[in-house]
């Protein structure tokens, strides 16, 4: 009866402290693979979107992303050299577009002489092959995030950027992590967002909120209630766990 | 699973009219060659891009070291390096010895600090990890304090006629003697 009670009340009083977080926002991206005319020579061959890393960059401001299903466009116009005005955005606004191409001419305005990884606004982001063979084929790990917060209304030099070890900070200045385990607040702690960039991007109308369904919570009541019966985790576990 | 949308979906979607600018993730190209001397011009290091532009990422660069007398030069070695498009930063001695600082990518690889010895063997190539070892710092404070790329506070410095290089990290001064390769914290 007293560990009834117990898991009972620890019920109770984790559910208000889960309210204290930032309430969990999400982005929908919708990834388009360009190819040439006939389907072949298609960009980002491997698909590659650094889930994992966008997500642990993300989590800073509690944005998840969501990556929508791949579709794939043969034109071999939008392959190389385009200007990022070529690549349209979703006809959902809710929805931001990731296009990616070869190669880049620009982002818009006069060309560019420097090497081009990618470009966002508009709600819509192009990233070029040159960020898979980054760094003897690692990757530049951070610049669909990077894109992903233009999107969300942060510059390079407002909200904070500016630092070395800002997510947002421009290419030539920014040190891009070569691993997960240097992304903040783990080792060398790149890629941060300060609280300023954090409420900004929360802000953006392309964000929408995460509510749990009841059905979920239900199972995770159960889950823990079960566990707390069985004794396989003390109070103290649970709530350094919730913290 | 992978979708093919018919062309014309996506072209003619709705294109969304909100004032935005564009803005890029990318790093200026290095220069196609430039020129480092040593601070009595004594010796001259030529760093230069392989191939064309497009092409300089995945090339690289090649070094070619010369010495300088009575306005003559004689060239004592050249060689392709290993760094991303380039090294950032160069010192030359008077005596002849190299240190190559950092990447032309700002990342932290195995390319923190390489020197070379006036035949043009690589007596020491130092890693990120070795310099913030060797300033005894946390990683994440060292890229913190930097000022100039991605772990220096300060440009390295050469006195005319010395093998010592110094640069600011983290708070302290590091030297590096040329001769040898090692590291010791002022
Ligand atoms: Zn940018």
């Amino acid at each position: 009866m007293k560990k009834v009670l117990s898991a009972v009340c620890f019920v109770i009083c984790i559910i208000p402290l889960q309210s204290q977080a930032l309430p969990l926002l999400a982005i929908d991206i919708q990834p388009i693979q360009v190819c040439n005319n006939s389907g072949g020579d298609c960009a980002n061959s491997s698909m590659e979107l650094f889930e994992g890393i966008g997500d642990k960059i993300w989590s800073q401001a509690d944005i998840d992303l969501n990556f929508l299903s791949w579709l794939a466009v043969d034109d071999s116009s939008i392959l190389n050299s385009a200007n990022h005005g070529s690549y349209t955005a979703n006809a959902n606004p809710s929805i931001v577009n990731i296009w990616f191409i070869e190669d880049l001419a620009s982002c818009g305005g006069t060309g560019s002489t420097a090497t081009l990884f990618g470009c966002g606004g508009g709600n819509k982001i192009s990233v070029t092959d040159l960020v898979f063979s980054f760094n003897g084929g690692i990757g530049r790990l951070d610049t669909i995030s990077h894109e992903i917060g233009h999107v969300l209304g942060l510059g390079h030099n407002d909200f904070g950027a500016g630092g070395g070890n800002n997510l947002m900070t421009s290419g030539g200045s920014r040190t891009v992590p070569s691993s997960i385990n240097d992304i903040n607040p783990d080792g060398a702690g790149l890629s941060v967002l300060t609280d300023e960039q954090i409420e900004e991007a929360r802000s953006s109308d392309v964000l929408y909120r995460v509510v749990p369904a009841p059905a979920t919570l239900w199972l995770v009541f159960i889950g823990l209630t079960l566990l707390r019966l069985r004794g396989n985790l003390t109070s103290k576990q649970l709530l350094v766990k919730q913290i | 699973m992978m979708h093919r949308l018919a062309l014309a979906y996506l072209k003619f979607g709705f294109v969304l009219v909100i004032a935005s600018v564009h803005a890029t993730d990318e790093i200026a190209l290095p220069p196609a060659s430039e020129n480092y001397y040593s601070p009595a011009s004594a010796y001259l290091l030529t760093l230069t891009m392989i191939g064309a532009p497009e092409d300089w990422a995945a090339n690289g660069s090649e070094a070619v070291f010369k010495k300088i007398q009575n306005g003559q030069s004689e060239q004592l070695w050249s060689q392709q390096l290993p760094h991303s498009y380039r090294p950032k930063l160069v010192i030359v001695s008077d005596q002849g010895y190299l240190a190559l600082f950092d990447q032309w990518i700002n990342v932290l690889g195995p390319y923190a600090i390489m020197v070379f010895s006036p035949s043009g063997d690589r007596l020491k190539s130092l890693s990120f990890d070795d310099i913030a070892k060797s300033v005894e710092a946390s990683r994440a404070n060292v890229v913190k304090k930097a000022q100039i790329g991605s772990w220096m506070e300060s440009l390295p410095r050469i006195a005319a006629s010395s093998n010592i290089v110094e640069v600011a990290v983290a708070g302290k001064v590091l030297s590096i003697d040329l001769e040898t390769g090692s590291l010791s914290q002022n």
